[in-house]
């Protein structure tokens, strides 16, 4: 057996720089053990890796495609939270209405929330210090306004695989940062 | 939820990257992870549980800003790592689930043919058996494509050791099957 031998496997794997790759297929060309080695060391890889395909047989990598959509927990709560807005949001709207005790503040402009998108209503100073300017705001969001919120479009397709969604339909996405960037929570509308 | 200052700075637009990114990850590596969790030993329901615990973690890892240059080997190494937590089932299934010798005969024509191919496949499977769990592993995370590099990541030792290991089994594999 010629020095070679050890380089052989690294070879096969292509793990090898460059020059040792040359250098290995140089000699391997000219020597029969070190080919009849080669030869050895990429069949019995090419078994094992047949062998070890066939666990990919198992129920257990074939079984439950749908399973593919557990591991993001907030998919099921988001869904859950599709079906409730869904009920929820045209009530909000048919008894939505602008409080006459709140004072008056700056236009929507300054402060942009989704309720006062929708009525010229007031907000109370509180209220309006305690909400962070957004910059994409949904026209029918339904947040009370008592309560901080970033609203911001989000395609639907950004946010769920391919067909966790019904075709058609977008999705906005209300977000409610606590500080320090912590994990969002999500309401999803229509 | 409550949180007085918003922060909009945290880039949204990353977060759905991510997101995007974890699921298309999960599409790609769930069955790579499923095959090597149960060539380590794991039962069906244990390996999705170890699946579904990865894809939590990273999911969690992207979303709290964690970058890691290699996320295939970075997957990997967090599924190893939680398999071990069944190491009960582990250590008694470690080689048992990889059975090939009732179904490496089937492509074969003749009974000649059959008997052969059986004969090498038990022999392999004897072969592979008897190694030693990390030799196994190092050669199972081979099978998936992963580098040495990637290997090393995955199992928290030297790359030039995953290549030593890798070297030695294949050769004593060789041995064994095809002499």
């Amino acid at each position: 057996m010629c020095n070679f031998d050890k380089y052989l496997i690294a070879f096969v794997d292509g793990e090898l720089p460059d020059n040792e790759a040359a250098a290995v297929e140089q000699h391997i060309s000219a020597c029969d053990d070190c080919r009849a080695c080669l030869a050895s060391y990429e069949n019995v890889s090419r078994d094992f890796a047949a062998y070890y395909a066939s666990v990919a047989q198992s129920p257990v990598a074939s079984s439950d495609s749908n399973s593919a959509f557990r591991w993001v927990p907030y998919i099921a709560a988001a869904a859950a939270a599709i079906v409730i807005a869904l009920i929820l949001v045209p009530c909000a709207h048919q008894t939505a209405q602008p409080s006459a005790q709140l004072a008056k503040v700056a236009p929507p402009a300054a402060v942009e929330t989704a309720a006062a998108t929708t009525e010229p209503v007031a907000q109370t100073p509180v209220a309006a210090k305690r909400r962070a300017p957004s910059r994409r705001i949904p026209q029918n969001a339904t947040q009370p306004p008592s309560e901080p919120v970033v609203q911001i479009v989000i395609p639907a397709d950004a946010m769920f695989p391919p067909g966790a969604l019904p075709d058609g339909v977008v999705y906005v996405a209300n977000l409610n940062y606590a500080n320090g960037g912590a994990m969002p929570g999500y309401r999803l509308q229509q | 939820m409550s949180g007085d200052s918003l922060s909009l700075s945290l880039p949204l637009s990353r977060f759905a990257t991510d997101t995007r990114e974890a699921t298309t990850l999960y599409q790609e590596l769930r069955q790579p992870l499923l095959r090597y969790l149960s060539g380590l030993g794991l039962a069906p329901d244990e390996a999705q549980d170890v699946v579904q615990d990865t894809f939590l973690a990273l999911h969690k890892h992207l979303a709290n800003d964690g970058r890691q240059s290699n996320i295939r080997s970075w997957v990997f190494r967090v599924a190893h790592n939680r398999a071990r937590n069944h190491q009960q089932s582990y250590a008694q299934r470690m080689g048992d689930s990889l059975d090939l010798a009732g179904d490496a005969a089937s492509g074969a024509a003749s009974p000649e043919q059959i008997a052969l191919a059986n004969e090498q496949a038990q022999r392999l499977d004897r072969a592979v058996r008897s190694l030693a769990a990390q030799e196994r592993e190092c050669l199972m995370l081979r099978a998936e494509g992963l580098r040495y590099r990637e290997i090393a990541e995955v199992l928290g030792i030297p790359t030039s050791t995953v290549a030593d290991i890798v070297a030695q089994t294949i050769k004593k594999l060789a041995e064994k099957c095809h002499v």
